[in-house]
């Protein structure tokens, strides 16, 4: 199992559990869905109730229209009677004009108390005496000898046109029964009633009699064609007389009209007459709004529910990002936490932003206590824990403010001592922390305890310098007694006894000189070598020590070629200890340069150093040992095989000499061809270190141990 | 990169969906335009149905030039040449066609019927359209004309009836006619015998013979002359109205025109009426019903009209009885 799954794992909410949280969102899903139909419900049976009212209003409008009319033309009637009243004389003309002033009269005639017809006018047939009947046995005259207005059921005309013949008592002034005077009123007005109101664009208003026969329609072919109507359950509610409105929002009162669609319809009657009168309007037209009403509520309700599923969707992904995230931060903590080194990081206004446990406990210092202080905060603290560790930023910058690293190579590495909560040598690394793209966020100091290193590097250093002071004397007695039997103080010797005792002698310089290297490689990784700086001509300086190993080059038979300065250049160094570095370097020429080769020394100044160049061509040093170079005791491969002698401190000597003097050795080699040697020396005095620094390498050589 | 292109798509179909989803919410009306009307006059005789026609389109909310313009020929009287008006209507895009008379008719029936047989034919005074063959019934035309017919086989016998009012020494009733279904001349004979007066009923098949036949009939006292309701009469009227004051007979007219022209009375339909019909069936139309769904309307208004000047002329005397039922007496 990868740490991150592990932690993430681990780290669960509960409610991002899937059946949980879909659970939740299921919930919501159903609230919104039952918040919208209830509110679609709500809606559309409003709008229902209004389209329904609206219909009724406009039946209404229509009934009014028709009743005016019908009005209007009853009491043309009532004038006419009243009028043969008082001119029985006239009777023929008073209802002609009555007639000719009301299109909608088709047929005028009068009959007497008893029941027999006087008079009969119609508008278009000529009606002789022989045409005059007994009306007495009528319903209409029954009901108008009892002083009542009748109305007959409709009738069609020849041409097809509803009519309705109206009974009316001529009675005198008196209020005695002298007859009757009948009228057939036609019907066809109502048809132009219908076409002016308007039921929405599609819908219409339609008239229909106590039978269910359409009498009035904006379209007149249907009333000519003599349509029934009772097939609609509307019309049958209207005609039976007890029901007398009906507001259409029961399903059942739809029926399909005659272009096959399905209305929407409801309706009044018209009472005295049984009618029935009826608004239709398509189904789809008259709920328009409604059927809207419903879209937008269920878009708007899916959409909801899509937003909400989105939502849900995102949030449990970022959910589940975060939880990840969380978990590898405990991840990255644990392994920080877990860490044997201690780490501090901290802004550029060295603001404490995490403390590892490890550096806690360095420093004696509580779990926690010091993420987000301010170091300067600090400074005043009198706690001991705090001051232990401010002396972990003892790198000060140029203007002697806490040194914050901007720049994302450097690093900074010092050695610090603390007392609290134990003595410890603390080997603080400060490193810049930068971000992917570069920029340095903040810096991190990495706290290593070298305490028992460094006890450790002391122990063997003073070993190595006691072993070597103890291996001195004795050696030096020796060379000092091999020296005097030699010089034949003890008389003379044979030629096989001075032979032997000058190999003997010169085992014992070796042995003395490689005892002098390991003190002074001791001394120097100490920082303890001793320079003593002091303005000295370095090319004749360097003339010198050519000069020196003059015996050795003639031996060799070497082409020395030494670069003749005519300006003396002085630097700043130490005589004897510079003496040593070249001479290693120049030995090195000497010894591995086979006969007849060719060495040359030569100067050269680029400012602000000045550079000596020694060149040989020599056996070199093989590509892959490079890199070993200057640690201690190393020696080619290639050489080892030429010579057996050399301890192997040479360069590295030679190295730390002219680091110490603020110069650098630079070394190029090709195995087989030859090495040069460039030592590069500052110019100013103000370059040489004026310290004197233990050496890492040699901390780090022993920490391989 | 596909998926977001997909994305951008849906979202622009969602968007424009939405949009038009929106627009169809608050449809707007267009734009009302100007509706076209061709009209064939049928000078100068049905010239008062083509002034009714505008009067009523005027009231109902047709404005000339505002919202209607009429695209008028006055070629109702020749056959042919109505038809070139009709052809030229459709040319200029009309949208429905008036006609007055029955030439008319029949020439906007056979030109609409070839060229465009939807653009609604409104007919105004067309005696027995049903028996023209140019509507299926009454009821319903059966395709794009609807109109309104004067009913004059109706009001004949009723014409009759008024004739023997006006002039009650009535003996014969002269009655040359032509097409028996427009004239209903049955109808009269069966009328006339109700009536108890003699009746003598002469087919003419043309303007020539009914010519001849009125200047050699030997006209005696109590004879009346009945003017036809057919072509023949029609185009005729005034030589028989002439010679009816000549012979000092009474001559009964079938519309206010007759009695302008000198008929002793006239009793028939108001063709200012029939043209006001016209236009609430035109109106209709304008409003959405099709021609076949309207029927052929009878005409709304008979109207008496009487002629004292005539009377004079031929000695007869009218009672007050009788000019009160009149609606237009000429002094």
């Amino acid at each position: 199992m990868s740490p991150i799954r592990f932690f993430s794992e681990n780290n669960k909410d509960r409610w991002l559990a899937a059946p949980v949280f879909w659970a939740f969102i299921f919930t919501a899903a159903v609230f919104v869905l039952f918040t919208s139909a209830a509110f679609v419900y709500l809606a559309v049976k409003t709008i229902r109730s209004e389209v329904s009212s609206l219909h009724l209003e406009i039946a209404d409008r229509a009934r009014t229209k028709i009743a005016d009319s019908i009005d209007r033309l009853l009491n043309e009637q009532k004038r006419a009677s009243r009028d043969l009243v008082l001119d029985k004389k006239s009777a023929e003309e008073i209802l002609s004009l009555m007639l000719k002033e009301n299109k909608e009269f088709d047929q005028a005639s009068l009959a007497d108390a008893g029941g027999r017809e006087t008079l009969k006018i119609n508008k278009f047939a000529v009606v002789v005496k022989k045409e005059l009947s007994d009306i007495a046995l009528t319903s209409g005259f029954r009901a108008v000898s009892q002083g009542e207005n009748y109305y007959s059921q409709v009738f069609f005309t020849k041409r097809g046109e509803p009519s309705i013949s109206v009974f009316m008592p001529i009675n005198s002034l008196r209020g005695d029964f002298l007859g009757v005077i009948v009228t057939d009123l036609n019907l066809k007005f109502m048809w132009d009633l219908m076409s002016e109101i308007k039921v929405g664009d599609q819908g219409r208003v339609y008239v229909v009699d106590g039978q269910g026969n359409l009498i009035a329609d904006p379209n007149p072919s249907l009333v000519l064609r003599g349509e029934n109507l009772l097939s609609r359950r509307i019309v049958r509610t209207l005609t039976e007389g007890e029901i007398v409105l009906v507001d259409g929002l029961d399903p059942k009162d739809r029926y399909e009209d005659f272009e096959g669609r399905t209305v929407f319809a409801s309706g009044l009657s018209f009472e005295p007459l049984q009618w029935g009168i009826i608004t239709e309007e398509p189904l789809a037209d008259a709920f328009l709004a409604s059927r809207r009403t419903m879209a937008v509520g269920i878009t708007l309700s899916l959409a909801t529910i899509i937003l909400l599923l989105i939502l849900a969707v995102i949030t449990r992904s970022l959910a589940r990002a975060t939880n990840f995230l969380k978990a590898e931060q405990i991840h990255t903590f644990s392994v920080i936490s877990n860490l044997t080194d201690g780490i501090i990081e901290y802004s550029s206004d060295f603001k404490i932003l995490m403390v590892n446990p490890e550096a806690e406990r360095l420093f004696g210092i509580k779990n926690g206590e010091l993420k987000g202080k301010l170091l300067s905060g600090m400074e005043r603290s009198s706690a001991p824990g705090d001051k232990s560790f401010l002396s972990a930023f003892t790198d000060i910058s140029k203007n002697g403010a806490l040194k914050f690293l901007f720049d994302k190579k450097e690093i900074l590495s010092s050695e610090v001592n603390i007392s609290y909560p134990v003595e410890k040598t603390l080997e603080v690394t400060t490193v810049p922390i930068a971000s992917p793209n570069g920029l340095v966020i903040s810096n991190a100091k990495i706290l290593r305890d070298i305490t028992r290193e460094k006890l450790l590097n002391m122990m063997k250093s003073e070993f190595l310098t006691i072993a070597a002071h103890q291996l001195r004397t004795p050696l030096s007695a020796v060379k000092w007694t091999l020296k005097t039997i030699l010089d034949g103080d003890f008389g003379n010797l044979n030629s096989r006894q001075k032979d032997f005792l000058e190999k003997g002698y010169m085992t014992n310089e070796r042995m003395i000189h490689l005892v002098g290297d390991l003190l002074d490689a001791s001394r120097i990784e100490e920082g303890r070598f001793g320079y003593e700086f002091k303005e000295n001509d370095i090319v004749s300086f360097m003339e010198e020590l050519v000069k020196n190993l003059e015996p050795r080059v003639e031996e060799k038979k070497l082409k020395m070629q030494f670069q003749k300065v005519a300006k003396s250049q002085v630097l700043f160094f130490d005589r004897e200890k510079m003496a040593l570095a070249l001479n290693n370097i120049l030995d090195n020429a000497v010894n591995y340069t086979p006969e007849s080769g060719r060495i040359s020394v030569s100067f050269r100044t680029v400012p602000p150093y000045f550079e000596i160049l020694v060149e040989d061509s020599g056996v070199g040093i093989p590509k892959s040992q490079r890199n070993r170079l200057y640690t201690k005791f190393f020696r080619g491969d290639n050489v080892i095989k030429m010579q057996t002698e050399g301890s192997g401190l040479g360069l590295f000597i030679a190295r730390n000499i002219v680091v110490a003097h603020g110069g650098e050795i630079r070394i190029d080699s090709e195995e087989g061809k030859g090495t040069s040697v460039l030592f590069r020396l500052p110019m100013k005095k103000e370059l040489v270190p004026l310290k004197e620094e233990p050496i890492k390498e040699f901390n780090e050589f022993l920490r391989g141990f | 990169m596909y998926k977001k292109v997909f994305l951008s798509v849906i979202a622009v179909i969602i968007l424009v969906a939405a949009f038009y989803y929106f627009l169809s919410f608050i449809q707007n009306g267009s734009e009302e335009k100007i509706i076209k009307i061709g009209v064939v006059r049928t000078p100068p005789a049905l010239d008062v149905a083509w002034e009714g026609f505008k009067r009523k389109m005027d009231e109902l909310g047709w404005r000339e030039g505002k919202n209607i313009e009429y695209v008028v020929e006055a070629s109702g009287n020749n056959f042919e040449e109505a038809k070139k008006s009709i052809d030229k209507f459709l040319k200029d895009g009309v949208d429905m066609i008036y006609t007055m008379g029955v030439s008319s008719t029949r020439a906007a029936k056979e030109v609409t019927a070839e060229k465009n047989p939807n653009l609604p034919v409104v007919f105004g005074v067309v005696s027995d359209p049903v028996g023209g063959g140019l509507v299926q019934s009454e009821v319903s035309s059966g395709n794009n004309l609807t109109g309104v017919t004067p009913s004059q086989e109706i009001v004949g016998s009723k014409r009759l009836e008024i004739f023997l009012e006006i002039s009650p020494d009535l003996k014969r009733i002269i009655f040359p006619w032509n097409d028996p279904k427009t004239t209903g001349v049955n109808e009269l004979k069966n009328t006339a015998s109700l009536l108890k007066i003699e009746f003598l009923d002469k087919k003419v098949e043309s303007v020539d013979e009914l010519d001849s036949f009125l200047s050699s009939f030997l006209f005696r006292k109590g004879d009346g002359i009945l003017r036809a309701t057919d072509s023949v009469s029609a185009g005729r009227t005034k030589q028989m109205i002439a010679l009816a004051i000549d012979k000092k007979i009474p001559l009964a007219g079938t519309n206010l025109g007759d009695t302008r022209n000198g008929a002793l009375f006239s009793y028939g339909a108001s063709y200012a009426v029939i043209g006001e019909q016209a236009a609430v069936l035109v109106h209709k139309i304008l409003r959405g019903a099709k021609p076949s769904e309207l029927p052929i309307e009878g005409a709304n208004q008979i109207e008496l009209a009487v002629n004292l000047k005539t009377a004079e002329l031929i000695g007869l005397d009218i009672s007050d009885k009788f000019l009160s039922k009149a609606d237009l007496v000429i002094k």
